[in-house]
C-alpha cells in the first residue's frame, strides 16, 4: 500500500463534530414533532462513535443534521471548525463531496444498482475537482485496500448484503472525507456480514484516521466502536466509553435512567434525588 | 466518455422505460421532421402538377418571326433566326426540343375557281412522323400537299387534285398537288407545338367561308410564299423534369431567353415570349399556403412532442429520483447532477434524431408515392434540419424542466420516496392563462376570417386551453367526490377521486389526451368535410363523369352526333361553351341534363325533375323538318297599300346554321312560290319562319293584307304547316339574321292551310315564326353574375339575342356546371333555335354519364366528332386532392395520426413507468388489508376518469375548432364553388372517439392490473426508514 497514493484526510485524525443545543422539528399533518431536542455532543477527530437508541429516538435525524442533509431548527453544529447550520446548499454539497462521507440506511440506496463497485466509486469521484481526484486512490486500489478487490467489477445486484454495505461504505469514503456518517450500516446483516462491515470501519478509522459516527440499534456494534451515545426522545440520555455507561445530565437537569430501571420505575414514578458526598443518590419515593 | 458509459448502463438497466422514452422520442422527432419533409414534397408536387396541367401556351417558350416587313430575308433565314432564339441552352434542363414551322395562317385554297375555305398552310419540321398518314404519302418535295382525310372526303379532293394554296400571287408557284391525306386527330404536339392541324370550323354565316384543316406542304413550297409567312418555334416545358428547387433557375432562364435585348438574331426581327414567370407568380400563393400550413402543423407537432417528452421524462425522472439523490448525497454540483440526470434522456433524444428522421423520410416516401404527383421528390431541406434541431433542443429543455423538480427536492425525501413529492400541478398559472388567452385570440381572429395557418393552429390552441382548464377543475371536482365517498362503501371511487385530488401532476395526461384527440378530431372532421366539398367542387367544375372536348364543326352537328350514339338520352349529352363576355354561356341539352350530369340541380335551387323542364319548357310546336326544295301556294290579298313585299323562308340547317332564301315577290291572288334549299338536301333543315319584307331596292311604305299558305311541299312530300294549329306559329321572327318583332300573325291554321294577316308599317318588315322555341330564352344564372350590380340587364347571353333571356328560376341563381357562380346556362337546342347568327368559336363538349358504355367514344368519333381532350370528375378530384388546401389538411391528418400515436405511446409509457411509483402506495393499502379487486377498480377508475375527460375535452375542442376554423379553410379552397358543407362529419369523428376510448380503457385496465400485481407489501421494505 505504501506505493499507492496516500489517502488524504481533512486533518490529522479526521474531522471532529460538535453540536450545541441542536433541535430539529418537523411537521407531519397538522402536528409539529420535535425529533431532536437540545442535543449537545462532541465527537473528537478520529473518534468512533455509535449512536444508539430505539426507533424514533432521533438518532438518524441527528446523523442527517451532521451530514448537512437536514438543517437544524435551532442550535448549532460544527464539522471540524466549520459551522454547517448556516451553510447554503452549494457549500453543503462541497462539504459532502470533500469532508463528510454519508451512508444512508439500506445499502442498495447508496449505490447505483446498474453499476459495478468501481463505477460507483468513480461516480462518487465526480463531485471532486479533477486536481483533487488525482490525489486520491484509484477506485480499484481503494476497493482492494478495503478488502473489496474481488468484487470490484461485479454488478451490484450480484453482491451479498454485507458486500453491498461494504461497497457503500467504500464509496462513502472514496473522496477521502474526514468524517464518515453511516446510518444502520449493519442492519439486516448476519454476524459474518456485520463483522466484515465493522472490520472495514476499523480499517477506515485506523488506517485513514477518519472519524466514524454510525447509527445502530445493536449494542454489540456500539461496544465494538468504543464510544456509544444513546438517544431517547430526541435527547442524549447515556454515553458509554469502553464498556462503562454514564447517564448524561441534560441542560434542563434531566437524566435518562438506564433502560432496565425504566421497566422497574415506569414513567410517573416519583423519586427522591439526594446528595451523597460528591455523588447523587436516587431512590423511589416510599409507598 | 465514462459518463456516457454509465448512462448507457442505466438505460440498459431500465430497458423497458428506456425503450418507451425512445419510442416516444422517435415518434416525436419523426412528427417534427415529417411536417417540413411533406411540405417540401407537397410543394414540389404542386409545382409539377401545376406545370403539367397548365396550358402549354402558358408555360412554354414561343419564338416567332414574320417574313412580312423584312422581305429581304427568306422564310428559311427567318426560321433559322427563330430557331436560334428558341434553342437557348439555358432552357435545355427543363424544356423539350424546339419545334419549327413555317406557316401562312389564312391561306385561301381553291380548286379551279372554287374557294374551298380558309386554311392554314404550313410546313412543320418532322411533320411526316408527327401525324398519321391515312392515304398516299407525306409531302417530300416542292409542290406537294397533304390534306386532312375529312377535308379530302368532304370536299371530294382525291389524291392528284391540284390546288391553289392562296399563299402567293404566282399561280404556278401557288399550285400544289395532293399527294396524301392525314388524320388530323393524330398530330403530335412535339411537332406541331401550339398549333393543331384540326381547325375545321363552319362559317358563321351562310356566306362566310369555312375554316378548313391545315394543308401540309413541303418546306420548299413555303419558301415560295410571298404571303404573310411566319416562322414559329415552340419549346414545351417538361414538367416531370422540374422540381421545386429548380424554380429560381427556371425563372431566370426563361426571363433571360425571352429578353429581347439579349437576342442575337443577326438583324432579323424575331422574339421569344413566355408567360411562365407570371404563372409562377400566380402559383406562389399556393406554395406559400402549403408552407405556412406546414409551419402551423409542424409547430403544433413539435410543441406536442415537447410536452410528451416533458411528461415521459418527468415520469422516468421520478423513477430515477433515488439515483439523482445519490448524486446530491455525494456532493455533486448542481451542474454535474443535472448532467447526470439528463445524460440518459439526452442520449435517447440523440438516438431518436436519426431514427425519427429515417421514419419521417420513409413515411414521406410512402405518402409522396401514394398521394402526390408521380415523380415528386423527397428532399432533405434545411427546414427539416431546423425542425429537428428545434425538436431536439425543445426536448432537452423539456427534459431539463422535468428534471428541475427532482434536482431541487430534498435528498432524504427522494431517497425515502416519502412525503415531499408534492404533486405539482403545472404551476405556471401564467402559462395556462397565456395559452387560454392565445386560444381566445385565435378564435376571435378566425371569426374575423383569419389566415389558413391560424386556422390550422386553432385546434391545438383550443384543445390545449381546454386541457389546461380541465386540469384546474378536476382536482376541485375530485375533492367533492372524495367528500361524498369518504364514508360510503364506494371505496374504489373514494381512492380514485382521492388520487386525482392529491396528484394533480398525473392530470397532465388529460392535457396530452385533450391535445392529441383534439387534433385528431379536427383532422378527421376537417378532412372528411373538405373531401366532400372537393368532390362537390369537382362535380360542379366538370359537370359530368366525363366531358369530351370535341371538334364538331357546329352545335347542330354535335346534337345530331350525340343523338345518334345515345338515342335513349341517358348516357351522353351535347353541350357548348362560349365566352359571351359575361362569365360565359353554357348551353346544354337540358332534357338530358338530369340523367347524364353529375352536377346537382339543388345548387341552383332546383331539382333533377325540374331542371330539364325549367330550361326546356314544352313549346306549342315541334320543329318542322324541310328536305331540299320547298314550294307552296300563296293566296295573297292586298288590303291596304301598294308596296310590294318579298316572301322569304328561313330555315336552320342541321349544322345549326341559319339559312334564309327568298321565295319571290308576293303577287296578289293565287301563286306558287318556291325556294331551293341546298343546305337541306343531305340532311333536313328545320323550318324557322316566313318573312314578309320590303324589297331593299324600293321605297318602303305601309302595307297590309292577308296571305293564305297551302299546298306546301318539300323534296320528301307535303308539309302540313297547319298541323300544330294557330298556336304553333307566332308573330315575328327571332332566329333570323335581322330579328323581326311582329308585322304578321297567323289567324287560322287548319286543313293544311295557314292564314296569315300582314300589317306592316312603313320601313318595318313582318314575319311569322314556328313556335318551337321560346321567344325569350330560359336561362339559369351564376350567383355572381346575377348579383353583379354593374352588369347590364340586356347583355348578350347569346350573340344576337340581346336582352332576350328570362331567368328560369323563380328566385335567385346558383352554382352552374363548369361556370360555377359565373355566367349563364341555357338549353342547347333552344339556344340554337333562338340564335340568328353563329356565336363565337365554341367549345364543343359531350358529357358522359358514369354509366356510359365504353364504346361511346368510338361511336362519337364515327359520327365525325374528333376528341380533342377529356376531362373527368375523378381526375379533377385527384387534382384537387393534390391542391394546396387538401395538402395542408392531409398534413394535418398526418400530424393528428402522429399525435395519436404519441398520446398512445405516452399512455403506455405512463402505464409502464408511473405505475411503478404508484405501486408503493398500493402496496401500503394492501398491507392494511385493502382487497385486491378494490384496488384494481380504483386504479382503473382513476385512469378511465382521466382518459374520458381528456378524450371528451379533445373531441369537443376538435369539433369546436373545426366549427371556427373550417369555414375559412374551405372558403379559401372553394371560392365560387357549390354551397359548402361545414360538417360536422359525425360518423368518422364518433368512430375515432370510440376507438380511442376503447384503447384507453384497455390500457387503463391493463395498467391497473399490472400496478396492483406489483404492489406487494414486500415492496415497502425499500422505503422503510
Amino acid at each position: 500500500m505504501s506505493a499507492v497514493q496516500t489517502y488524504p484526510t481533512a486533518g490529522d485524525g479526521g474531522v471532529g463534530v460538535r453540536c450545541e443545543e441542536l433541535v430539529h422539528i418537523y411537521r407531519t399533518g397538522d402536528l409539529d414533532v420535535v425529533a431532536v431536542r437540545g442535543v449537545d455532543l462532541v465527537v473528537g477527530p478520529g473518534e468512533r462513535v455509535a449512536l444508539l437508541g430505539p426507533s424514533g429516538s432521533g438518532k438518524s435525524t441527528l446523523l442527517a443534521m451532521l451530514g448537512g442533509l437536514i438543517p437544524p431548527s435551532a442550535g448549532r453544529v460544527w464539522v471540524g471548525d466549520e459551522e454547517i447550520g448556516g451553510l447554503n446548499e452549494r457549500a453543503l454539497l462541497r462539504l459532502r463531496s470533500q469532508r463528510v462521507g454519508l451512508v444512508l440506511q439500506g445499502a442498495a440506496r447508496n449505490l447505483l444498482q446498474y453499476a459495478t463497485p468501481v463505477d460507483n466509486v468513480r461516480f462518487a469521484h465526480r463531485s471532486l475537482p479533477r486536481s483533487r481526484r488525482n490525489e486520491l486512490m484509484r477506485p480499484l486500489e481503494l476497493l482492494e485496500a478495503l478488502g473489496l478487490g474481488d468484487v470490484a467489477d461485479s454488478p451490484v445486484p450480484q453482491l451479498s448484503g454485507g458486500e453491498q454495505q461494504r461497497v457503500a461504505l467504500a464509496v462513502a469514503v472514496a473522496n477521502g472525507p474526514g468524517l464518515l456518517l453511516a446510518d444502520e450500516p449493519t442492519s439486516q446483516l448476519d454476524h459474518e456480514g456485520r463483522d466484515s462491515v465493522l472490520d472495514l470501519l476499523d480499517v477506515v478509522n485506523e488506517r485513514f484516521g477518519t472519524t466514524v459516527v454510525i447509527v445502530t440499534h445493536d449494542p454489540e456494534v456500539g461496544a465494538r466502536l468504543g464510544r456509544t451515545v444513546t438517544m431517547r426522545y430526541g435527547r442524549v440520555g447515556q454515553e458509554a466509553h469502553r464498556g462503562e455507561s454514564f447517564a448524561v445530565v441534560g441542560k434542563d437537569g434531566g437524566v435518562h435512567l438506564p433502560d432496565e430501571l425504566v421497566v422497574e420505575w415506569p414513567p410517573g414514578t416519583q423519586v427522591v434525588v439526594e446528595r451523597d458526598g460528591e455523588d447523587l443518590r436516587i431512590r423511589r419515593r416510599p409507598r | 466518455m465514462e459518463s456516457v458509459r454509465l448512462a448507457l448502463r442505466g438505460l440498459r438497466w431500465r430497458a423497458g422505460s428506456s425503450l418507451a422514452v425512445l419510442v416516444v422520442a422517435v415518434v416525436a422527432t419523426a412528427g417534427a421532421a415529417l411536417g417540413p419533409l411533406y411540405a417540401t414534397s407537397a410543394e414540389d408536387s404542386l409545382v409539377r402538377d401545376g406545370l403539367a396541367q397548365a396550358p402549354p401556351v402558358t408555360t412554354g417558350v414561343q419564338s416567332r418571326g414574320n417574313v412580312a416587313g423584312q422581305t429581304q430575308y427568306s422564310p428559311t433565314q427567318v426560321a433559322d433566326a427563330v430557331e436560334g432564339l428558341s434553342n437557348n441552352p439555358a432552357l435545355d434542363p427543363w424544356y423539350a426540343a424546339s419545334t419549327l414551322a413555317l406557316t401562312v395562317k389564312d391561306g385561301s385554297p381553291r380548286v379551279g375557281e372554287e374557294l374551298l375555305g380558309i386554311a392554314q398552310v404550313g410546313w412543320h419540321r418532322g411533320q411526316c412522323d408527327g401525324v398519321a398518314v391515312v392515304t398516299g404519302t407525306c409531302p417530300s418535295s416542292l409542290g406537294q400537299a397533304m390534306l386532312s382525310a375529312r377535308l379530302a372526303t368532304d370536299a371530294k379532293l382525291p389524291i392528284g387534285t391540284r390546288i391553289r394554296l392562296g399563299i402567293t400571287s404566282d399561280p404556278v408557284l401557288d399550285t400544289v398537288t395532293v399527294v396524301g391525306t392525314y388524320d388530323a386527330a393524330t398530330a403530335k404536339a412535339s411537332v406541331w407545338g401550339l398549333d393543331r392541324p384540326a381547325q375545321l370550323e363552319f362559317g358563321r354565316s351562310p356566306n362566310a367561308p369555312d375554316r378548313l384543316d391545315e394543308i401540309v406542304v413541303d418546306q420548299a413550297t413555303m419558301e415560295r410564299s410571298n404571303g404573310d409567312v411566319a416562322a414559329v418555334s415552340f419549346r414545351a416545358i417538361e414538367a416531370d423534369r422540374v422540381h421545386l428547387g429548380d424554380l429560381p433557375a427556371l425563372r431566370s432562364a426563361v426571363e433571360s431567353a425571352t429578353d429581347s435585348t439579349k437576342a442575337d438574331t443577326g438583324g432579323i426581327r424575331a422574339l421569344s415570349i413566355s408567360s411562365l414567370p407570371q404563372y409562377l407568380d400566380d402559383l406562389q400563393p399556393q406554395l406559400d399556403a402549403v408552407r405556412s400550413a406546414s409551419f402551423a402543423v409542424t409547430a403544433q407537432l413539435v410543441l406536442l412532442a415537447w410536452f410528451v417528452l416533458f411528461l415521459i421524462i418527468a415520469a422516468t425522472g421520478d423513477e430515477r429520483s433515488g439515483e439523482i439523490a445519490l448524486a446530491k448525497l455525494r456532493g455533486m454540483t448542481p451542474r454535474s447532477t443535472l448532467a447526470f440526470g439528463l445524460a440518459e434522456p439526452l442520449i435517447l433524444l440523440t438516438v431518436a434524431l436519426p431514427l425519427g428522421l429515417a421514419l419521417a423520410y420513409g413515411a414521406d416516401v410512402f405518402l409522396t408515392s401514394r398521394y402526390l404527383g408521380p415523380g415528386t421528390s423527397v428532399a432533405l431541406t434545411s427546414t427539416v434540419l431546423v425542425a429537428l434541431a428545434v425538436c431536439f433542443l425543445g426536448g432537452a429543455a423539456a427534459a431539463a424542466l422535468a428534471a428541475r423538480g427532482i434536482l431541487t427536492a430534498p435528498v432524504l425525501e427522494q431517497l425515502r420516496r416519502t412525503g415531499g413529492r408534492r404533486a405539482r400541478l403545472v404551476r405556471s398559472s401564467a402559462i395556462d392563462a397565456a395559452a387560454v388567452a392565445l386560444a381566445a385570440a385565435g378564435i376571435y381572429e378566425l371569426t374575423k376570417g383569419g389566415s389558413d395557418a391560424l386556422a390550422l393552429v386553432a385546434p391545438g390552441l383550443i384543445a390545449l386551453a381546454a386541457g389546461l382548464l380541465a386540469v384546474r377543475a378536476l382536482p376541485f371536482l375530485a375533492r367533492i367526490e372524495v367528500t361524498r365517498t369518504r364514508r360510503s362503501p364506494e371505496v374504489a371511487s373514494f381512492l380514485a377521486s382521492r388520487n386525482i385530488a392529491r396528484r394533480p401532476s398525473g392530470l397532465r395526461i388529460v392535457v396530452l389526451l385533450s391535445l392529441a384527440v383534439g387534433l385528431a378530431v379536427f383532422a378527421v372532421d376537417g378532412w372528411t368535410v373538405a373531401a366532400a366539398n372537393r368532390a362537390d367542387l369537382a362535380r360542379a367544375e366538370i359537370g359530368a363523369a366525363q366531358v369530351l372536348h370535341v371538334h364538331a364543326g357546329s352545335p347542330g352537328a354535335l346534337l345530331t352526333a350525340v343523338a345518334a350514339v345515345d338515342p335513349s338520352g341517358t348516357q351522353a349529352l351535347a353541350a357548348t361553351g362560349v365566352d359571351n363576355g359575361a362569365g360565359g354561356l353554357l348551353a346544354v341539352d337540358a332534357q338530358r341534363l338530369a340523367a347524364v350530369s353529375s352536377w346537382d340541380p339543388t345548387w341552383v335551387g332546383s331539382s333533377s325533375a325540374d331542371i330539364g323542364p325549367l330550361l326546356h319548357p314544352a313549346q306549342p310546336a315541334t320543329p318542322f323538318l324541310v328536305h331540299g326544295r320547298l314550294s307552296l301556294t300563296g293566296d295573297y290579298l292586298r288590303v291596304d297599300g301598294t308596296a310590294p313585299l318579298l316572301l322569304r323562308v328561313a330555315v336552320r340547317a342541321s349544322s345549326g346554321i341559319p339559312v334564309e332564301v327568298t321565295m319571290g315577290r308576293l303577287i296578289p291572288g293565287v301563286a306558287t312560290y318556291a325556294a331551293d334549299l341546298p343546305a337541306c338536301v343531305d340532311h333536313p333543315c328545320t323550318l324557322t319562319a316566313f318573312m314578309f319584307l320590303h324589297p331593299v331596292e324600293l321605297p318602303s311604305f305601309a302595307v297590309s293584307g292577308t296571305l293564305a299558305l297551302s299546298d306546301v311541299k318539300d323534296a320528301a312530300g307535303p308539309v302540313d304547316l297547319a298541323a300544330q294549329g294557330e298556336n304553333g306559329w307566332r308573330a315575328g321572327a327571332t332566329a333570323v339574321s335581322v330579328p323581326i318583332l311582329s308585322g304578321a300573325t297567323v289567324t287560322s291554321a287548319k286543313a293544311g292551310r295557314l292564314d296569315v294577316k300582314i300589317v306592316l308599317p312603313m320601313l318595318e318588315d313582318g314575319a311569322i315564326e314556328v313556335a318551337d322555341h321560346p321567344v325569350s330564352l330560359p336561362v339559369v344564372e351564376g350567383t355572381q353574375l346575377a348579383t353583379d350590380p354593374s352588369r347590364s340587364t340586356d347583355f348578350p347571353v347569346v350573340a344576337g339575342m340581346d336582352g332576350r333571356f328570362t331567368s328560369a328560376l323563380q328566385q335567385g341563381s346558383g352554382v352552374l356546371p363548369r361556370l360555377l357562380s359565373q355566367g349563364t346556362m341555357a338549353d342547347l337546342p333552344f339556344t340554337i333555335a333562338a340564335m340568328g347568327t353563329q356565336p363565337n368559336p365554341l367549345d364543343y363538349q359531350v358529357w358522359l354519364a358514369p354509366s356510359a358504355s365504353p364504346g361511346i367514344r368510338d361511336a362519337l368519333v364515327k359520327q365525325g366528332l374528333d376528341v380533342i381532350s377529356v376531362e373527368s370528375i375523378s381526375a379533377r378530384e385527384a387534382e384537387l386532392d393534390r391542391g394546396g388546401g387538401a395538402l395542408s389538411l392531409r398534413l394535418f391528418l398526418l400530424a393528428a395520426l402522429v399525435a395519436l400515436v404519441l398520446g398512445a405511446g405516452t399512455l403506455l409509457a405512463n402505464a409502464y413507468v408511473v405505475i411503478r411509483r404508484r405501486a408503493y402506495e398500493l402496496a401500503a393499502l394492501r398491507a392494511i388489508g385493502a382487497p385486491r379487486a378494490v384496488l384494481i377498480r380504483s386504479a382503473r377508475r382513476e385512469q378511465i376518469t382521466l382518459a374520458v375527460t381528456g378524450v371528451a375535452l379533445g373531441a369537443a375542442a376538435g369539433l369546436a375548432a373545426a366549427g371556427f376554423a373550417l369555414p375559412s379553410l374551405l372558403e379559401a379552397a372553394s371560392s365560387g364553388g357549390p354551397p359548402l358543407w361545414y360538417g360536422p362529419a359525425l360518423a368518422p369523428v364518433v368512430a375515432l372517439v370510440v376507438a380511442v376510448l376503447v384503447l384507453l380503457v384497455v390500457v387503463a385496465d391493463v395498467g391497473a392490473r399490472r400496478t396492483v400485481r406489483r404492489a406487494l407489501p414486500e415492496l415497502l421494505r425499500q422505503v422503510q426508514e
